[in-house]
């Protein structure tokens, strides 16, 4: 089966790609210059992090290092080192919150957005018009209020407050919602009915593997927006507080600190850019083969 | 007897419809809907926080007033950034789909360029642009863009030459060479619509394009007849996406301004209502684009 239709669109692109050379050639250039700036910026962050001091200042600034060190690092290693909760705390705590609410993110917003699609029942638009009226609100505005929220629910200081507000997000739903229109065939969920499959199988077993392309999608979203919480106002013990928070009071030392700055930025870089490497990877080899043959 | 079942069975898909959306629905209510009440309420008080509680005083539309007829800054802010969505918007959504379709090809280098499209995203992430943004890096950053603008601007000198030989009115001119200088805004903001385009045309079923093929269709009328009418209701959501992303990005000069008022100058209800009065023109928007665009749109099902 699969083979037949690896064939199949082998054979399908030849016969698309009935393209000039030069024509590939000028895709090919336009992509490279686009890549070019997406690059650019992240090439700056990985060689500063290997940069001495005297050449972090270098102006004009360079994109490359002549000599690489790891200065940078030992420096901040030593100053981590220095603050009274051990360095390894905060990094356990950022890894908890961040793999938890993911999850439930991912969780929460397929299993409504798969209802929510698929399933009829009274009320179910006018929730999605809700949702993505809440779309348009920058969360600033309702700081308070959410603080206000959490202090009667009692999880003012806990993980919970930065781990359930994450796990309800309107972006994810809708994101969630628009894939499942797509690529998932009544016929398939009508068949696993008829065979007596529960919603819950029906959602676990053939729901979220057609869909893996975007929850994949989505799992980089989320990583790398609650990855980059730093819990101010939320937590208030130093125990309790995520890595991104520990990191941020190395970057406010000022100018004598920008060596330590450019390794934080590095290292808070590497978990997000793991993540959407090993999920990319992923996305790339089921979605070509998510839709099923009609 | 018949009647029956399908009664039974539609009570069975509203049941299995609430508990699936019960946890999400929960969470909502809890972290974004109630805040959102309160904040509509706030809008019409005056807020005094104190260390443990806070007191409200009922002021009416005082701080809408203040917002449309007395407040000069706010109103032109958000004029602004209407403007800013305008321009944006339009171009992040064709470059995006531009971008996809190209990716969507099959050519040697494919999965490392579509690995690099997204790296915005996950560049965007808090701290690192607080880094890159906030010391002296950010000179050096900065440093880095006014390099590239002077090479944009001997670039850009020679081709508004040209543009303006070429007779096609000053005002197209500036126009382009407005794209060009935001070339790396641009870049960034389309990766999200990007990927959803290009995960939708993943997600059109080989046999409709086979088909076309053996009834010798080009790859012009393939692209523009099937890709094309497939993808438009990702159109939508990316136009939808991008109204908001525009809108409510930290960068945005209205929320800027929003939140200097809430945290800067702690006025809580006018901040709520500068809020509220912000949301309300973000959501007409989004309601005039779907009004116009849902007809344009084909669902294939």
């Amino acid at each position: 089966m699969a083979k037949n239709k690896e064939k199949k669109l082998k054979r399908i692109s030849r016969a698309g790609l009935a393209r000039s050379v030069g024509g590939s050639v000028f895709n090919f250039l336009v992509l490279c210059v686009i890549a070019a700036f997406m690059v650019l910026p992240l090439l700056y962050v990985v060689s500063n992090a290997f940069k001495p001091l005297d050449e972090i200042f270098v102006y004009p600034p360079r994109l490359y290092v002549i000599n690489p060190t790891i200065d940078n690092f030992t420096n901040l290693a030593s100053l981590m080192s220095s603050s009274w909760i051990p360095f390894s705390r905060y990094i356990f705590n950022s890894v908890f919150i961040t793999a938890v609410a993911t999850f439930l993110q991912i969780i929460f917003a397929s299993m409504a957005a798969y209802v929510l699609e698929k399933r009829e029942f009274p009320g179910r638009k006018i929730f999605f018009k809700l949702v993505v009226t809440s779309l348009m609100f920058s969360t600033a505005v309702t700081a308070i209020p959410n603080y206000i929220i959490m202090n009667s629910l009692g999880i003012v200081n806990t993980y919970f407050a930065l781990i359930l507000p994450a796990a309800a997000s309107s972006m994810g739903l809708y994101l969630m919602k628009q894939f499942m229109t797509t690529s998932i065939p009544n016929a398939v969920l009508e068949a696993a009915r008829v065979d007596g499959a529960n919603e819950f199988l029906i959602f676990w077993r053939i729901v979220m593997p057609l869909v893996k392309p975007a929850w994949l999608t989505l799992i980089i979203f989320a990583f790398q927006s609650i990855w980059a919480t730093t819990g101010n106002g939320l937590i208030y013990s130093e125990t309790m507080k995520p890595l991104n928070y520990a990191l941020n009071q190395v970057v406010t030392g000022g100018i004598s600190r920008t060596g330590s700055a450019a390794a934080v930025a590095f290292i808070m870089l590497l978990p997000p850019l793991t993540v959407f490497i090993i999920s990319q990877s992923n996305i790339l080899n089921t979605m070509a083969s998510s839709g099923i043959k009609e | 007897m018949k009647n029956k079942k399908t009664l039974s069975f539609e009570r069975r898909q509203a049941r299995s419809g609430y508990i699936f959306c019960l946890p999400f629905i929960i969470g909502f209510i809890l972290f974004v809907g109630f805040p959102l009440i309160k904040v509509i309420g706030f809008s019409f008080h005056n807020l005094f926080v104190g260390t443990v509680t806070y007191d409200t005083e009922f002021v009416g539309l005082e701080h809408y007033n203040r917002i449309l007829f007395v407040d000069p800054d706010f109103r032109k802010t958000v004029v602004s950034s209407i403007g800013e969505m305008l321009f944006n918007v339009p171009v992040v959504v064709m470059f995006s789909f531009f971008i996809a379709s190209l990716l969507n090809q099959r050519f040697i280098g494919r999965t490392v360029f579509r690995a690099i499209l997204f790296l915005p995203v996950v560049f965007a992430s808090g701290l690192v642009t607080s880094i890159t943004s906030g010391d002296f890096i950010s000179n050096n950053m900065q440093n880095i863009g006014s390099l590239s603008g002077e090479s944009n601007a001997m670039f850009a000198g020679t081709f508004t030459d040209i543009l303006l030989e070429m007779d096609i009115g000053n005002g197209v001119v500036e126009f382009i060479e407005d794209l060009v200088s935001r070339i790396e805004d641009i870049t960034t903001m389309a990766a999200v619509p990007s990927v959803i385009f290009l995960s939708g045309m993943q997600s059109i079923s080989p046999s409709v394009f086979e088909a076309s093929y053996i009834e010798g269709a080009s790859g012009w009328d393939v692209f523009w007849k099937i890709t094309f009418p497939m993808v438009s209701p990702l159109v939508l959501v990316n136009i939808v996406y991008c109204i908001v992303d525009s809108f409510t990005s930290a960068t945005n000069t209205a929320i800027t301004s929003i939140h200097n008022v809430l945290f800067v100058n702690a006025k809580y209800g006018l901040g709520s209502a500068m809020a509220i009065f912000y949301l309300a023109i973000v959501g007409v928007f989004i309601a005039v684009v779907f009004v116009l665009i849902r007809r344009l749109v084909y669902y294939y099902d």
